[in-house]
């Protein structure tokens, strides 16, 4: 049986687990499911896009790619200010929205108010990059053997890397961290978190910046291995917060296990009984753990 | 001071202070407004009137986490520790303005003043039992060497050996100059512990006195147990 599915579901689920990560903190410091964050995706891998352009405008830089891979240091960098732009966004939209629903309604304003802030800052991409599909890139790459019949392009082994090592210091930085602490005590117990000295307030703001720029690198990543869209985040939205929910909200190591095994399990889908039935993994996932363990795979007991 | 509900005062005239070293202790039926009082001190409740004072810093327009750093710590009734953390991630949590070398000398310190949690750094909190709980909520209180030390019914649900515990350790902690104010409502507990005693109904001060005064007195019970005098006098 050619194991190839295993290799791609891997690379997808690295991707997902960017997003999942912040879905899962978002979820669990600051107690409502994101809809918008989806659009962190977009936006993070338009963001790099227009960067790069714009610069291009300005000096004439053609970006180019670094030895085997499609794109190079000069667009990491794009990525990376991208990135923190995303995390701007995501502070600007609790300073002037969420903060306030926070103090003042139910979860579940945030709730709806996050579908309102999804469709809008999708609808404000189509209207500047319209709804076209874009590539970071003209260039082919070529898959490379790996062995055991098993093919990745460089780009993709690239991402894999990354996403591992972002995971890992995410992850890291939770269980080691002061920050970590104090988000992990938060996601508990925010009224106690504030008596024994914990500003709530700004760990919510790093609970934001941390997962957009997560979901903005993640974008980014799909703009590299496949096509950027102002529709691919919210498609991703399921398969996000299956990994989440799957993983158990609020954990780290759990958002990025549960990315892979929905990543995994849509390319198994895929190979074995075939491409419409992909979108459809995520909601079974999501039905069979909601029925069996609705505190997931390393959620803590409610 | 006044009640945080609009137009519903819950806590209407109390006034206190508390001294360097000293354990107060408020007591009071059931619905007389003490959780509300110290609530109120603590910064969870913003009150209509009155104002809350540390030293020469007033504290009233303060929010929680602030009042902390001011030397202000506050240990409410339940759910006082992170369930989810490690003993000694409940008390790294604790101080913000603190070099991790200074949180971690801190941390050994109250560690081996309370062994019964110096055997337990790295479990979950929420394993633990009610009295290490407890000693835990108590010695998180402790890391920032704060001045005045708030506690809402400190003695509940623990077992007879854990109040005799908790009471020998409040005491030390007096001792070492930090101010004392506990809500009660185990009446001989509160009796054993305090310096002060400040009897709180319908919410208002009804009775202040030293312990030894108010055991004895009739009035204390006629507050409190609703006249059914014998029941302290045992």
């Amino acid at each position: 049986m050619n194991l190839q599915f295993l290799a791609d579901g891997l690379v997808d689920g690295a991707i997902l687990a960017l997003g999942a990560i912040g879905v899962t903190l978002t979820y669990a410091n600051l107690r409502f499911a994101n809809f918008a964050h989806g659009e962190f995706i977009s936006w993070g891998a338009y963001l790099t896009m227009a960067l790069a352009t714009i610069i291009g405008m300005f000096t004439g830089w053609i970006p180019e790619g670094f030895g085997p891979f499609s794109v190079g240091g000069g667009w990491l960098l794009c990525a990376l200010v991208a990135a923190i732009g995303t995390g701007a966004l995501a502070l600007a939209l609790d300073a002037l929205l969420f903060r306030r629903l926070r103090a003042r309604a139910t979860a579940i304003s945030s709730v709806m108010a996050s579908f309102g802030v999804s469709l809008s800052l999708r609808a404000l991409l189509e209207l500047l990059f319209t709804s076209r599909p874009r590539y970071y890139s003209d260039d082919l790459q070529i898959a490379v053997p790996l062995g055991l019949d098993l093919r990745a392009t460089p780009d993709q082994l690239a991402v894999l890397c990354a996403a591992i090592l972002i995971t890992v210091g995410v992850g890291l930085l939770l269980s080691h961290t002061q920050l970590g602490r104090k988000m992990r005590a938060v996601s508990e117990n925010p009224t106690l978190a504030a008596v024994v000295g914990i500003d709530v307030a700004a760990v919510i703001r790093a609970t934001w910046l941390l997962g957009a720029v997560l979901a903005s690198l993640s974008g980014v990543a799909v703009g590299m291995l496949v096509q950027i869209r102002p529709s691919m985040g919210s498609e991703l939205l399921l398969p996000l917060f299956a990994a989440a929910i799957l993983g158990g909200i609020g954990s780290v190591p759990g958002a990025a296990i549960g990315a892979v095994i929905i990543g995994v399990a849509e390319a198994a889908t895929v190979r074995f009984i075939g491409g419409e039935w992909r979108a459809a993994v995520s909601l079974v996932v999501l039905i069979v753990v909601l029925l069996i363990r609705p505190r997931g795979l390393f959620g803590s007991r409610p | 001071m006044a009640g945080y509900e609009p137009a519903t005062p819950i806590v209407k005239g109390v006034d206190l202070q508390l001294a360097r070293g000293e354990i107060l202790a408020v007591l009071g039926p059931n619905g007389a407004g003490k959780s509300t009082l110290i609530r109120a001190i603590a910064g969870l409740l913003i009150p209509c009137d009155g104002s809350v004072h540390l030293g020469d810093v007033d504290l009233t327009r303060q929010p929680v986490h602030q009042r902390c750093a001011q030397g202000l710590a506050y240990v409410p009734q339940l759910e006082n520790v992170f369930a989810n953390l490690s003993v000694e991630d409940n008390l790294a949590l604790a101080v913000d303005r603190m070099s991790s070398t200074a949180r971690r000398d801190r941390i050994r310190e109250l560690l081996s003043r309370y062994a019964e949690l110096a055997a337990r750094t790295s479990l979950p909190a929420g394993r633990l039992s009610g009295g290490q709980r407890q000693t835990l909520a108590v010695a998180r209180a402790l890391m920032a060497r704060p001045q005045v030390l708030l506690l809402d019914e400190p003695t509940a649900g623990l077992s007879p050996r854990a109040v005799t515990e908790l009471t020998r350790q409040l005491r030390d902690i007096a001792t070492e100059g930090v101010a004392i104010m506990l809500v009660e409502q185990n009446v001989r507990a509160a009796l054993a512990v305090a310096d002060r005693v400040l009897v709180l109904a319908d919410g208002q001060t009804r009775l202040t006195g030293l312990p030894a005064e108010l055991s004895a007195d009739p009035k204390l019970a006629a507050i409190y147990l609703g006249g059914r005098t014998t029941a302290l006098s045992s």
